[in-house]
């Protein structure tokens, strides 16, 4: 028992400015520890799941438990965080789960991409590049990418270390004999450092070439999977392709509505009944940043089409 | 013009203002109080205790209140409760033949030693809704039996033990058992491991799984050896003491399924078990938990594997109620980014398939594309 | 109230972190920078005393990543001062063979690795991680390092560690997923090599 000696010192530090009754970044320093061995596994084996021994947190799993587990255990009073949503700093899950960290850990956020030392996300890469030093934590609800070819976990653990990914080709091959091209358009799979194929978590494909020699350390956490992996920084990271089917990503006709851009991911507007539609960037800050900086778009709602991907 | 959905902070706490008041319902109704729910709602405490995998009916029936009797609900916050507590060190295991027993029921034999005591139950009742309830009723006082009940009631299963016609009950290891409230599941799992999944895994997966074998599906074979639902009580051994001290009592519900076995190559007919335990009384849960600790056991009774609920990998990875329905719920949130991407790459397969049925169908009577 | 219980001549006079959760947070970060970019190096500022020979930053990482949950093999006796210092901060548990500890501390780097856990391939991550303190530790061309974390490559200079040390790593590690996790430490200073990273030896003009 004398293993809480330690702990039991208070964090005078930290107390004032967290919630009442809970420590820092709410998670207790036992589990921090466990999540931090898993984590620092997950870094020495690029791409590799590390199970771990996840926590019911005060948000429903599927919620983002996994990075927000992540975030807890890494987190300290002078990281500055972001967290988006959908590459939104203001839909109400990310609103959520910066306020969870604003209350119990009191550190400060950001929407300024290059402003965050720790970036939490669901389903989007930030346009702007990250940086060294930078943390990109994803969180993840299903993070074998083998899930959908093999449900059984036994199974596909033993196809990951046997390097197996025959199946993931095949699989892919059959979808290009049947509609001519890959299908898959988001949570793409991707190989790691030549070794383990990984699942990017949802984020459409167009994200995936960010992910390759990033200068930012990439963490994932799948709470409800209790599952960790990471990319360590400058590491490769290619998304499953074919010699005569190389992988390519989105892109749309028009640019950004608001902001002009065309080179990022825009999400698609529906502003009336009658079929009109517009583009937005779905990275709110990066679209704001070019606001501020003078760029404009076109505003108004174009006549729709669709601009060939071949 | 389109406006980005911002003042997602006020609207969250908007949110949460409504919730309450809709908790609270109608104010010239007087507020429900713990005291009522732990008593007049203990089969729902007990729930939450035993799914919420913490003995404690005052913070059951709180969690209860507080998710205005969403079960689910209040399973979940308990648990997150839970995981916040520091872990002191491991109870003795319960012994169950020391129950103070107030309720004890066997299928297989008609009368054994103990007898077989009704106690409370929903079992004969004619399910007739009774409107004295619906004012406040005198409920009639239970008369207390001029008999006393054997201080320790010997288990069915050890009574078949006697003749060796049931297999042996594994003697535990001297490890420290395998704990899924701290570690990730691995498979195949261990039976400890099974077992805790089972104790706190949703009521009605488990009911309709057990339900599936007894219609063919993984058939078991499984007789109610016995239920017993009383108090027994909880000991520690104190590192500094070294001897057992009581910190409690808590009230369980044990179920022990005997099933037929046709034995194997190595093992002579017998009897199997099928173990559950629940916290409180909930024979409904102890009893198919029993069944299905059974039907996961196929494989390793060398038994053929056709049915979901001998699929251990199925059985345990859906079980959690707090995990199934948040993920399920998750769709609520924002996935335009991910439908994006299905937007662009489905126009674009509509996009190559109408230009060659095009060339086939020269009378291009096909809609082009129907969001144009 | 089991502090109270403890004979007091267990109670080392070497403090822990002053501050658990501020302090073990900023460690594991410069942990998790060094793993994450091999080679990197950083240093720990903390007011920490360890029981000598354990070096600071050795005693920072240990504090930071061991607890009741974790099996520990160190190279110096179970009644030496550093054991009885790390059992009573953290709770770890000292295991008697190399073999089956999830942390290994060599106080003196060794020649050859003794029997560690590799890991296996279904399960690469219940690997051991070995903590090995060295004499100093700097940027000088004497091990060129390269693999994920590495833009290019980055040089490290890690004195007293025998050459045949780094050829048993170099077999282990050829077992991918299977491998070793090293954290090396000097005083104040650490830096890490995953399995991952590959090791050159530069021939320097002393031969």
């Amino acid at each position: 028992m004398t293993a809480i000696s330690g702990e039991q010192k208070k964090s005078s530090r930290l107390k004032e400015k967290t919630l009442d009754g809970y420590n820092f970044a709410y998670l207790d320093d036992q589990t921090k520890r466990m999540i931090r061995r898993a984590t620092l596994k997950a870094v020495a084996i690029p791409g590799y799941q590390v199970p771990f021994g996840s926590r019911e947190m005060p948000l429903p799993f599927g919620w983002g438990t996994g990075g927000i587990q992540v975030t807890a255990s890494i987190i300290g009073i002078d990281d500055t965080l972001k967290v988006i949503d959908q590459g939104a700093d203001d839909t109400t899950n990310a609103v959520n789960i910066r306020r969870f960290f604003a209350k119990t850990a009191g550190v400060e956020t950001t929407e300024n991409t290059s402003d965050a030392s720790i970036i939490q996300t669901r389903h989007r890469i930030p346009e702007a590049k990250l940086k060294s030093d930078q943390i990109i934590v994803y969180q993840v609800p299903i993070p074998e990418p083998l899930r959908w070819i093999e449900p059984r976990e036994e199974e596909t653990r033993k196809m990951h270390a046997l390097t197996e990914y025959g199946v993931m080709h095949v699989g892919l091959y059959e979808n290009i004999a049947h509609f001519g091209k890959v299908t898959t358009s988001y949570n793409y799979p991707v190989q790691v450092n030549d070794h383990y194929v990984m699942s990017p978590s949802p984020i459409p494909k167009f994200d995936n070439p960010k992910m390759d020699e990033m200068p930012a350390l990439q963490l994932f956490g799948a709470g409800r999977e209790k599952r960790i992996y990471a990319v360590p920084p400058y590491t490769k990271v290619k998304s499953l392709d074919f010699e005569d089917h190389p992988f390519e990503i989105e892109s749309w006709s028009e640019c950004c509505a608001l902001c002009g851009s065309s080179s990022s991911f825009l999400d698609e507007v529906i502003t009336d009944d009658k079929g009109s539609r517009m583009f937005v960037c779905s990275d709110s800050n990066f679209c704001a940043n070019r606001r501020a900086k003078g760029h404009k778009g076109p505003g108004l709602p174009r006549k729709f089409e669709i601009k060939d991907i071949e | 013009m389109y406006v980005a959905v911002k003042g997602g902070d006020a609207a969250i706490e908007n949110s949460q203002t409504l919730l309450a008041e809709e908790r609270r319902g109608d104010r010239r109704v007087p507020e429900l109080t713990l005291d009522q729910i732990k008593n007049q709602l203990s089969i729902s405490v007990d729930r939450v205790m035993a799914e919420g995998s913490l003995y404690d009916r005052d913070l059951a029936a709180l969690a209860i209140k507080q998710a205005r009797g969403d079960i689910v609900e209040a399973i979940f916050l308990l648990r997150a409760y839970r995981t916040t507590l520091p872990r002191f060190g491991n109870t003795h295991p319960i012994d169950t033949a020391k129950m103070q027993i107030r309720r004890r029921i066997s299928a297989t034999f008609k009368d054994l030693p103990g007898g077989q005591i009704l106690g409370p139950s929903f079992d004969y009742t004619h399910r007739l809704l009774d409107f004295s309830l619906v004012e406040n009723s005198d409920s009639p006082v239970a008369e207390e039996a001029s008999e006393n009940i054997l201080a320790e009631m010997p288990r069915v299963t050890e009574l078949l033990d006697d003749e060796g016609l049931i297999e042996k009950e594994i003697d535990v290891n001297e490890q420290e058992p395998f704990d899924v409230t701290r570690n990730s599941l691995k498979f195949p799992a261990s039976r400890e491991a099974r077992l805790q999944n089972l104790a706190r895994g949703d009521e009605g997966f488990l009911l309709a799984l057990a339900y599936s074998t007894q219609r063919g599906w993984g058939k078991t074979h499984p007789f109610a050896g016995e239920i017993r639902m009383g108090e027994v009580g909880v000991e520690i051994i104190p590192e500094e003491l070294g001897f057992p001290i009581e910190v409690g009592e808590i009230t369980v519900t044990e179920c022990q399924m005997v099933n037929q076995f046709k034995g194997s190559a190595t093992i002579p007919a017998q009897f199997t078990r099928g173990y559950g335990l629940t916290f409180g009384h909930n024979e409904r849960k102890a009893m198919s938990m029993g069944i299905l600790d059974r039907s996961l056991r196929s494989k390793e009774l060398g038994e053929a594997i056709n049915a979901p609920a001998q699929d251990e990998e199925f059985v345990l990875s859906h079980s959690c109620n707090v995990e199934a329905s948040g993920f399920v719920q998750h769709l609520k949130l924002p996935h335009y980014v991910d439908f994006q991407s299905e937007l662009v790459t489905v126009r674009a397969l509509r996009k190559a398939t109408t230009f060659s049925e095009k060339k086939e169908d020269s009378t291009g009577s096909k809609n082009v594309e129907g969001a144009e | 109230m089991a502090l109270l219980q403890e004979p007091t001549d267990n109670i080392p006079v070497e403090t822990g972190f002053d501050d658990p959760v501020y302090e073990s947070q900023i460690v594991f970060r410069k942990i998790l920078k060094v793993m994450s970019e091999p080679g990197t190096i950083k240093k720990i500022k903390n007011k920490l005393s360890a029981p000598a020979p354990m070096m600071k930053a050795t005693a920072a990482v240990c504090l930071t990543l061991m607890d009741f949950q974790t099996k520990v093999w160190l190279d110096l006796p179970r009644d030496s001062e550093v054991s009885k210092y790390l059992k009573f901060h953290t709770g770890l548990r000292i295991v008697e063979h190399s073999s089956e500890a999830d942390f290994v501390v060599f106080f003196s780097a060794p020649d050859e690795l003794p029997p560690l856990n590799l890991g296996t391939d279904e399960n690469p991550e219940t690997a051991a991680t070995v903590i090995i303190q060295t004499q100093s530790l700097d940027d000088t061309k004497k091990l060129k390092l390269t693999g994920p974390g590495i833009k290019k490559s980055r040089f490290l200079n890690a004195e007293n560690i025998p050459t045949s040390l780094w050829d048993h790593r170099g077999k282990a590690n050829s077992l991918f997923p299977k491998g070793i996790d090293i954290i090396l430490t000097s005083s104040e200073k650490l830096s890490a090599l995953p399995r991952t990273t590959k090791i050159k030896m530069i021939k320097t003009e002393k031969g």
